[in-house]
């Protein structure tokens, strides 16, 4: 039996959760922004703003110049995240095999649901009613037989539309399908295949797969099934999850910073939000890296790989400190900091001779209790003490997951 | 400078100078080697300003003068030369190397662009016999930590007192410890760059003799009959690595090396590729090398002898075969108390030497 996949997209999700939560922002252009004041980003923009050419990721700046009347929102991820979830638990109501790929998107595999619900059709509308009912939100749903094509297929008709691609309408849709619209294709490897000549999928199809996996190893051979519009992938719900590769934080300042003191404070506060997260998932790292973007956008990242494997924020940051005094130019501006711990174990730990590792373990599981029920950084190092260092850090983050 | 030289002769002596010379450097001259020659002496001499190496032969030398070339160039392009005569001369800015069938040019460095190789203050000195030297670096140089960041623990710690020589490295996760008698008296605590010595004993090979040692406060010196190496103390302080090693590892495993290091070897292909991680369960006659991960499983079956019940320990198999291979009798012993603390491995003592690795186990949750 053949899969059925859907890939269901929430549209305008960001700001439309903003105009549910407070209704006097409907049917008016709202732009969801990232960053301080004028210097961040569009994140999402309601559909009443896209008419002006508002898009995700041109400077807020930018965006009001276009849509002068817009209403400006901050970004608010944890309202996003709420939403997101009970979004998802309606999706659990139709197919165990939801894999959540982003805070607004989803993949379903629906194929062993169809006998309970007699056909796609009836999924797909049931679940359109149901997120428009209770939440307010509309969703573009793609299907196909694969990931890849019904991910194609949710972005053919938006907003609150459905389209499908199955394998036979393959042929005729891949010369004008351009390689940048797959998922998994970015701007960089666009690149790079246009320098074969491979600009659409047919190219991709047509290319020979070894000189595919001899120029890009098992991407490669994924790239050519792609280009044929095969993509054997499971859907993989969260339970399944692979384990990530790498943790990080980043942050863009409200206004550039050359305190090396600031700069410091800065970087631990990120380092012990990424030891955080690694300690809530039970895995612990082997390599940090450092990124420091200045003031003219030039950007540099350096990592290193240590003996141990850590999740302290603390041990993070002394081994993010050195690395980053290894290359910070001094008095130079700087925009943005990202600490990253990469090589990650799960439930595994080799301690050093000369530590007392229990008793590390045993106060960093007191600190992560007394912040689990009392809020993050409610026990926080000396260093991150004192008001403007909140000045500094402004909302810039995903919530913990 | 103007002299002539036996083809393998300057090849052997110029093998030894370039290991000294830094892998990358921001000072171009300290990627040269020195000539000196003087009467019929010529001297080679090479720095990273961490560890300094000269080294002289005799041989027939027709003009005195000092200059200094493109080290590895210099090394590459005489290795490859046929057994043959050669002639090397200072013309200008260059140095020219000729024998019967070619001839090369490198630019050279003038010798006071070139950094003062260090003296040894005071009179400190003593001699050591080179074989136990020898043995000393090579069942401990390996465990030095490789880290940038923990200078202290990157040096190999030499202690000599009441007749005995202690070297002991650490990287945090391995330890070794070897200890031998001495006939002199002396006393000595230093922590030396590990490639000054891996340098030194590679060079004595297995002659045996005693080499003359000097130190003073930031500074030891090797003295042979033709090669001096000095190297720069680290000045950050050795750990009290003592207090690590267990006292109360009561339950004893032995077991063949040579067999446990093969299982290793087979059973780590399907090990995780960071974390390295193979378990061991250990019973009264019988142990289990094994581990699970998505590249698949393995698991061998060996005769032990253990004289508790039963244990499970988890190891990095790299660390675990790095100590087995460095271990040299047939029969090995762990030491073990918890899952969770230190393990000693060791083999059979003899009588003028100790010699104690310390591998911590990885701890799974």
């Amino acid at each position: 039996m053949k899969r059925i996949v859907l890939h269901i997209d929430m549209n305008a999700f960001f700001a439309s959760v903003e105009q549910q939560a407070n209704p006097t922002l409907k049917g008016k252009p709202v732009i969801v922004g990232t960053g301080i004041g004028l210097r961040g980003v569009v994140s999402t923009s309601s559909y009443e703003a896209r008419p002006y050419g508002v898009k995700s990721g041109i400077p807020l700046r930018e965006a009001l110049k276009l849509c002068p009347h817009a209403i400006l929102v901050p970004v608010d991820p944890s309202k996003y995240e709420f939403v997101s979830k009970k979004i998802m638990n309606i999706f659990f109501k139709y197919t165990p095999l939801v894999e959540v790929f982003s805070v607004d998107e989803a993949y379903l595999d629906v194929t062993g649901s169809l006998r309970l619900f007699s056909s796609v059709d009836n999924i797909i509308t049931k679940i359109k009613e149901d997120i428009k009912r209770e939440f307010g939100v509309t969703c573009s749903v793609g299907m196909g037989p694969n990931k890849l094509l019904a991910k194609l297929a949710s972005s053919l008709d938006k907003p609150d539309g459905f389209a499908r691609i199955m394998e036979e309408d393959v042929p005729h849709l891949s010369a004008k399908l351009e390689v940048s619209e797959l998922c998994g294709i970015g701007p960089g490897l666009t690149k790079s295949l246009g320098k074969f000549n491979i600009t659409t999928m047919k190219d991709l199809a047509e290319c020979d797969v070894e000189i595919l996996a001899d120029r890009y190893g098992i991407i490669g051979r994924k790239l050519h099934l792609m280009g044929l519009g095969k993509d054997p992938s499971p859907v993989l719900p969260y339970f399944h999850y692979e384990d990530a590769k790498s943790m990080g934080h980043s942050i863009t300042f409200g206004e550039d910073i050359s305190d090396l003191m600031k700069i410091k404070r800065i970087l631990l506060w990120l380092s012990e939000r990424v030891g955080r997260r690694l300690r809530k998932v039970k895995m612990r790292g082997k390599k940090v890296t450092i990124g420091i973007r200045y003031s003219d956008f030039t950007t540099i990242s350096k990592g290193r790989s240590i003996l141990q494997y850590i999740n302290d924020g603390y041990q993070i940051y002394k081994c993010g400190l050195e690395i980053m005094r290894s290359f910070l130019e001094p008095e130079r501006d700087v925009r943005l900091v990202a600490v990253s711990v990469s090589r990650l174990v799960k439930g595994i730990y080799e301690p050093d001779l000369f530590e007392d590792f229990e008793k590390r373990e045993r106060l960093l599981s007191a600190v992560d209790k007394i912040n689990d029920r009392f809020g993050e950084f409610t026990v926080k190092r000396a260093l991150l003490l004192g008001k403007h260092i909140r000045k500094i850090i402004f909302n810039p983050l995903r919530p913990v997951k | 400078m103007y002299f002539k030289v036996n083809k393998d002769l300057l090849f052997e002596k110029l093998q030894l100078v370039a290991s000294i010379l830094p892998q990358r450097t921001t000072l171009l001259v300290l990627g040269n080697i020195k000539i000196t020659v003087e009467k019929k002496t010529v001297c080679l001499s090479a720095t990273d300003l961490d560890i300094s190496l000269d080294t002289t032969f005799q041989t027939e030398v027709i003009e005195e003068g000092s200059i200094t070339v493109p080290g590895r160039r210099f090394l590459e392009t005489v290795r490859d030369l046929p057994p043959c005569e050669i002639e090397i001369k200072v013309i200008d800015d260059f140095v020219e190397l000729r024998y019967d069938r070619g001839v090369y040019k490198m630019p050279a460095i003038p010798i006071d662009e070139y950094p003062e190789i260090p003296e040894i203050s005071g009179k400190n000195h003593f001699p050591f016999p080179s074989n136990l030297l020898k043995n000393s670096v090579l069942k401990t140089a390996f465990a030095a930590s490789k880290e940038p960041g923990r200078r202290a623990l990157s040096g190999i710690h030499w202690h000599i007192f009441n007749n005995e020589s202690i070297m002991v490295t650490t990287d945090g996760r391995k330890l070794a410890f070897y200890k031998c008698l001495i006939k002199k008296e002396e006393t000595i605590k230093v922590n030396i760059p590990p490639k000054a010595l891996r340098t030194l004993i590679g060079y004595i090979g297995d002659e045996e003799f005693d080499i003359d040692i000097k130190y003073d406060e930031t500074k030891i010196g090797f003295y042979l009959k033709d090669t001096t190496i000095i190297a720069r103390l680290i000045e950050e302080v050795f750990p009290d690595y003592k207090q690590v090693i267990p006292k109360d590892n009561k339950k004893v495993l032995e077991i063949s090396r040579e067999e446990l290091l093969n299982a290793l070897k087979r059973v780590s292909i399907y090990a995780d590729s960071t974390s390295h991680l193979v378990s061991i369960d250990i019973e009264p006659k019988t142990l289990r090398v094994y581990t699970e991960t998505e590249l698949g499983s393995g698991e061998e079956h060996l005769q032990c002898t253990f004289n508790e019940k039963s244990i499970t320990v988890n190891f990095n198999a790299s660390y675990l075969s790095e100590i087995l291979r460095n271990l040299d009798e047939e029969i090995v012993a762990f030491y073990i108390n918890t899952p969770k603390t230190a393990v000693i491995l060791t083999h059979k003592k003899k009588k003028k030497e100790e010699l104690i690795y310390l591998l911590m186990p990885i701890i799974t949750s």
